[in-house]
């Protein structure tokens, strides 16, 4: 049996899914699709025959997106920006906690395996904190809400973007503390001053960078105008 | 049929022309074209949008979301004073094309 509210909501998430759109091109784009399929059920046709027809007519949804990305490419890179600061700022958080554990646990008694739990409860306690902080975000926001329900209903790209993520900061991390000592030499001879502020600042913008030109290939400035 | 390229460079025009006549949104903008191409016109309906929200970013038109009575919420657009500016200006440069044409084409006629 075709489930019209169905279709639409599965029409939905994959396009939110898909991240170049905003929820307000959803919404937009949605209203179109609604009157379309309205057009056709007033001449006769089925729910189905409808969708199909509605469907077909906004376009393809791959040329769409690319269109969508001349107008949209400030937000969209804006939320992977907040995503990447925020899986660097866990990391370090964690980092911190557990090499901080490990010397402490070794020193009180030498036993490694009590550490590694410790370790373990650590890790817990920073996600669990994360969870605690976030939660109110989720609650009050309806599209954030959205956006983490299409993380977990379509969990590829999520998954693909989080592991390149996460495999790259290992090595920020060791760039960051050589990039520090370069650099913090550099200003001690210059101005007698080991500053660590600006480098750090000016690694982490460089690797936002970095990590966006791995994560988007499709150059949004080429598409003009066409209907 | 009208190539792609003629359509998206019409497009500004066209989306200027009709909310110069009155505030609308991109359903009724794409069935008002249809109507007066006589079908000739066929947008890709959802790409509608993107030249829309430009338009929208560079302050040519304005946007809002409204729901008539008893009538699902849209998003309506407006041409904003600069808007007016901007038709001028596409009127001028169409103007020109198409009377440059005209002229080229009479002349054809009467060798023929």
């Amino acid at each position: 049996m075709f489930n019209l509210e169905k279709k639409i909501e599965a029409w939905r998430v994959d396009y939110l899914a898909c991240g170049s759109f905003t929820t307000t091109d959803i919404a937009e784009l949605e209203t179109h699709l609604l009157s379309t399929i309205e057009e056709y059920k007033d001449k006769g046709l089925s729910d189905e025959d409808s969708f199909i027809l509605a469907y077909n007519r906004i376009g393809n949804k791959d040329n769409l997106a690319e269109a969508f990305m001349t107008t949209n490419y400030r937000k969209v890179w804006l939320n992977r920006l907040v995503w990447i600061l925020g899986g660097y700022l866990t990391f370090q958080i964690i980092y911190l906690f557990t090499t901080d554990l490990t010397r402490f646990t070794f020193l009180l008694n030498g036993k490694a395996h009590v550490a590694i739990l410790e370790i373990i409860f650590y890790i817990a306690l920073a996600l669990y904190s994360i969870m605690v902080i976030t939660t109110p975000f989720l609650i009050f926001s309806r599209s954030l809400q959205q956006w983490m329900g299409l993380r977990i209903a379509k969990p590829g790209p999520f998954l693909k973007n989080g592991l390149i993520i996460l495999l790259t900061l290992p090595i920020l991390s060791k760039t960051i503390e050589f990039f520090l000592f370069i650099t913090g030499h550099i200003s001690k001879f210059i101005w007698g001053w080991q500053g660590e502020s600006l480098p750090h600042l000016i690694f982490i913008i460089s690797y936002v960078g970095f990590i966006n030109l791995l994560l988007k290939r499709r150059s949004p400035k080429i598409k003009t105008a066409n209907v | 049929m009208i190539s792609k390229d003629l359509i998206g460079a019409s497009a500004k025009p066209i989306i200027l022309s009709i909310l110069s006549k009155q505030e609308s949104y991109g359903y009724e903008i794409i069935q008002q074209v249809k109507e007066l191409s006589g079908g000739e016109l066929e947008w890709k309906e959802g790409m509608l949008y993107p030249v829309l929200h430009r338009l929208n970013e560079q302050g040519i038109i304005e946007s809002y979301w409204y729901a008539p009575k008893g009538k699902r919420k849209r998003k309506y657009y407006r041409l904003s004073t600069k808007g007016q500016v901007a038709l001028k200006n596409e009127k001028h440069q169409w103007a020109t094309v198409t009377k440059t044409l005209n002229k080229l084409w009479r002349i054809t006629q009467c060798l023929t």
